[in-house]
């Protein structure tokens, strides 16, 4: 029975396959929602945008499921392709979400209030158990909620739709509640995007149940400028014309002459949706010259959100072999290479910007995983980085803190040996790399490493994406802020004084090595002019000064 | 009553050892050559260390060096053969410098005049500078020629060299870089540490900071057990081995004759301006 508006009391796999479909849907639409809670003014590993990709990733393993697949397959498998798409912490968390609730759902074929409570009770368990300590006021929080209302409403509903109902409540509650458990939630004042998530993805259950499945419309769903949910859309509705390469990108200017580019670039091919006003410009457009198209946005100004897809059906292998692991710009990842340090033992590092993976593999780094900041790499591409090298014994430098779980996962997902060592930047990264020692065993590596990670000062320079105050730090939208090992330390609009109170705040006495990283969006005569105020502060430094190439982050600075 | 055999120790002019020290115990030095701006010079005889540092900062040319003719070697050892029984001749690394070859060469040729046993250090500076003051201890006991070298040649693995360069260029320029190549190429300043193991430079420990590449000398030092004696080597930072020195002189049983020791012009091409490193000596049963 195909019901639109009456309320179900079971789901057989059909109903919940088409339950978690719109849950990704939704989620999906209200990514930049979800993303808007980020505490931190940053361009960081946005929430929304990980928790929306990790569920693409569970949606896209059921195809393989036949129609008649039971609601425990069908649990098993959303497990299994969330397991590897995971981005991101939140991402993690999620599929061991979905986990628990498979495994409370283990040989059900159709499924009942009862079923769904004890799956959420699962659901509940796992992720508790994914986090090593767990902290309530996240989406921990949500999801215990979640179960608890299930488990109460269970007790006197049968139906399906009666548990979700009193489990979405539940979790909202909950939700609501985060920011009196957590202060830097109720300093941002905001609510936990990863549990923002699972009351959406509740919402979507529920939703799915009682037939009310129209997706929201983007300025309901608060989208802003960073979504590419329309983009979504847009390739969804991709027809029979799919020639060369799928296009992406959005430009951040200013004077951008809309219409005038609207009209050239529609002009580069086939396709074309084109749409923003004088500061912003989303484009999506199939085109044989992807790089032309590239090169007329960046005279309009900083590109970001590149996504480029090839469509041509011979090239489809391929794809499929290195899927979810174009780079951020678009690009393959560039072939495993670097100094080899040791053979049985390979050094597998995270990191966006040509000049830093460059820098990163001369210490030693076997391979980069394209990803940091703003793109966390799934759990799957780390793990294919583990299991495409030659070698049997991994050591696995996440440099961010977003990309922590997902690490552990591959650990335990991988046959091989992969060890952590938990950085979380570029220049923690660069000290573990120099305490790197060939004579050394894999386990005295890793404490050497682990050890020497902390003996640098990480500090970035970026802008704000949102306003906020953060201890005591007010910060506008497009304002430069500096942080010390991810702190926020410092904000204001002259880029140098905030570089400079960073520092300041960063109680770096006498720094005997500065390097800097600049990134892609800094012109030269800027840097220099850095390199040489921090030069005038610190005679005695050594400064060295690189171009990092990294997205999103002006500087990245390791002051030892 | 056997008459006490009259040993003649002879070494090259890298092992590092004061001029006084050397003259005091009658140690003789042959000289390695060194050749700066067209110019070549016989190591620590036509040319000081700091006289080659100063001509190091005012040529662009890049120095090289040499080891001794066979002919010198020759010289030398008849010329001491005449009022000796025998001569232990204690050099750089075989593996660092072709001086164990000439003086073995000559060794073969002196033959109907003097006994000459040839020892090939396996070290470099004051690891080398140590085993030459052991051999005179041990020709002062009374052994003979070949039992000071039979227990030299056992015993060349108690010596340590540990050193950190300020840059790797001289070491890749020389060719006397080995293993330690896998250093090079890195995009990033590194402060590398090295060390010299079974007579080759191999690489030991990266760091970035001279800060932290000292602290790693003096961790290597606190790693080794029972140290007999240690010393400081450097090239142009003498507050820097001063420190160096008055923190790692107390991990030693003995105090050392050399406690401070000059990288002569000959290492100094080698390894650089703001060279620092130690040389340790363990007891023997360590």
């Amino acid at each position: 029975m195909n019901s639109t508006t009456s309320s179900q009391a079971v789901w057989n796999g059909q109903a919940l396959r088409d339950a978690f479909t719109f849950a990704s849907a939704l989620i999906q639409r209200n990514r930049d929602r979800v993303n808007q809670l980020n505490v931190f003014p940053v361009p960081d590993g946005d929430t929304g945008t990980n928790m929306a990709l990790t569920m693409t990733g569970a949606l896209e393993v059921l195809e393989d499921l036949p129609e008649t697949a039971t609601a425990s397959e069908v649990a098993n498998r959303v497990a299994y392709g969330a397991l590897m798409g995971a981005r991101g912490n939140s991402g993690v968390i999620l599929s061991q979400i979905f986990r628990g609730f498979a495994n409370g759902l283990n040989g059900v074929t159709e499924l009942s209030g009862g079923d769904l409570a004890k799956a959420l009770d699962g659901a509940r368990e796992t992720a508790y158990k994914a986090v090593m300590r767990p902290v309530e006021g996240t989406m921990l929080t949500v999801i215990r909620g979640a179960a608890e209302g299930a488990s109460e409403a269970a007790k006197t509903h049968r139906s399906v739709t009666e548990v979700l109902r009193a489990a979405h409540e539940a979790a909202q509650v909950a939700l609501d509640g985060t920011p009196q458990q957590l202060d830097i939630l109720r300093q941002a004042g905001v609510v936990d995007a990863g549990g923002q998530g699972v009351v959406i993805i509740l919402e979507a259950l529920l939703r799915s149940a009682t037939g009310d499945t129209e997706l929201p419309t983007m300025e309901e769903a608060g989208a802003v400028g960073g979504d590419m949910a329309f983009l979504d859309m847009v390739e969804e509705t991709h027809g029979e014309d799919t020639f060369g390469y799928c296009t992406n990108f959005m430009v951040l200017g200013s004077d951008i002459d809309a219409e005038k580019a609207r009209d050239e670039i529609a002009a580069m091919g086939e396709s074309a949706v084109i749409v923003g006003d004088d500061s912003m410009l989303k484009v999506h457009i199939h085109t044989l010259d992807p790089g032309g198209v590239l090169q007329y946005g960046i005279r309009l100004g900083e590109l970001d959100q590149i996504k480029i897809d090839n469509m041509s059906k011979q090239t489809e292998t391929l794809q499929s072999q290195r899927a979810g692991t174009l780079t951020q710009n678009g690009a393959p990842p560039p072939e495993p290479e670097g100094e080899q340090l040791h053979n049985d033992l390979a050094i597998i590092v995270v990191a966006a910007g040509e000049g830093i993976s460059t820098a990163l593999r001369s210490l030693g780094a076997t391979s980069i995983v394209q990803g940091g900041q703003t793109m966390n790499p799934s759990t799957q591409e780390l793990l294919a980085a583990v299991e495409d090298s030659a070698a049997e014994e991994i050591i696995l430098l996440p440099n961010n803190k977003n990309i922590h779980m997902a690490a552990n996962q591959v650990a335990e997902l991988s046959e091989k040996t992969v060890r952590i060592v938990p950085t979380r930047s570029i220049p923690a990264a660069l000290a573990a790399l120099t305490a790197f020692n060939t004579d050394q065993s894999l386990d005295e590596n890793v404490d050497d490493m682990a050890e020497a990670m902390t003996d640098t000062t990480a500090i970035a320079i970026t802008r704000a994406v949102r306003d906020a105050e953060i201890s005591g730090i007010a910060v506008a939208t497009g304002q430069t802020i500096g942080l010390i090992n991810d702190e926020l330390a410092a904000a204001g609009d002259d880029e140098l004084q905030v570089v400079l109170d960073t520092f300041e705040r960063a109680n770096v006495d006498d720094p005997e090595l500065l390097t800097i990283f600049v990134g892609e969006s800094v012109p030269d005569d800027e840097a220099e002019t850095l390199q040489e105020r921090l030069g005038e502060t610190w005679p005695d430094a050594e400064i060295e000064m690189h171009n990092g190439g990294q997205p999103h982050y002006r500087y990245i600075i390791s002051a030892e | 009553m056997a008459e006490t055999p009259r040993i003649a120790i002879v070494t090259d002019s890298t092992a590092d050892l004061p001029e006084d020290l050397l003259t005091r115990l009658g140690i003789t030095v042959v000289p390695l050559n060194v050749h700066i701006g067209g110019e070549s010079f016989r190591d620590q005889i036509d040319l000081t260390t700091d006289e080659f540092m100063g001509r190091l900062a005012d040529t662009r040319d890049l120095p090289s060096t040499s080891q001794p003719s066979a002919g010198i070697f020759e010289r030398t050892f008849r010329e001491i053969g005449q009022d000796h029984d025998a001569i232990v001749c204690v050099l750089i690394s075989s593996r660092l410098s072709g001086t164990v070859q000439s003086a073995q060469v000559a060794a073969d040729a002196v033959g109907d005049v003097a006994r000459v046993e040839v020892i090939d250090s396996l070290s470099a500076s004051l690891g080398c500078g140590f085993q030459v003051l052991h051999a005179h201890r041990l020709a002062d006991q009374g052994l003979g020629a070949k039992e000071i070298a039979t227990r030299l040649r056992s015993q060349t693995m108690n010596y340590h060299v540990v050193f950190f360069v300020e840059t790797l260029d001289h070491l890749r320029r020389g060719g006397r870089i080995g293993k330690a190549a896998s250093l090079v190429g890195s995009m990033l300043k590194l402060k590398p540490l090295l060390r010299i193991d079974e007579g080759q430079v191999v690489p030991f420990e990266r760091t970035r900071t001279r800060k932290r590449a000292i602290e790693a000398l003096v961790e290597f030092a606190q790693n080794m057990p029972e140290i007999e004696r240690i010393g400081v080597l450097h090239n142009t930072t003498p507050e820097d081995a001063e420190r160096l020195s008055e923190r790692v002189q107390s991990l030693a049983r003995r105090e050392s004759e050399v406690p401070i020791a000059k990288f002569g012009p000959v290492l100094g091409t080698h390894v650089g301006p703001g060279t620092l490193g130690l040389a340790i000596e363990v007891a023997n049963n360590a």
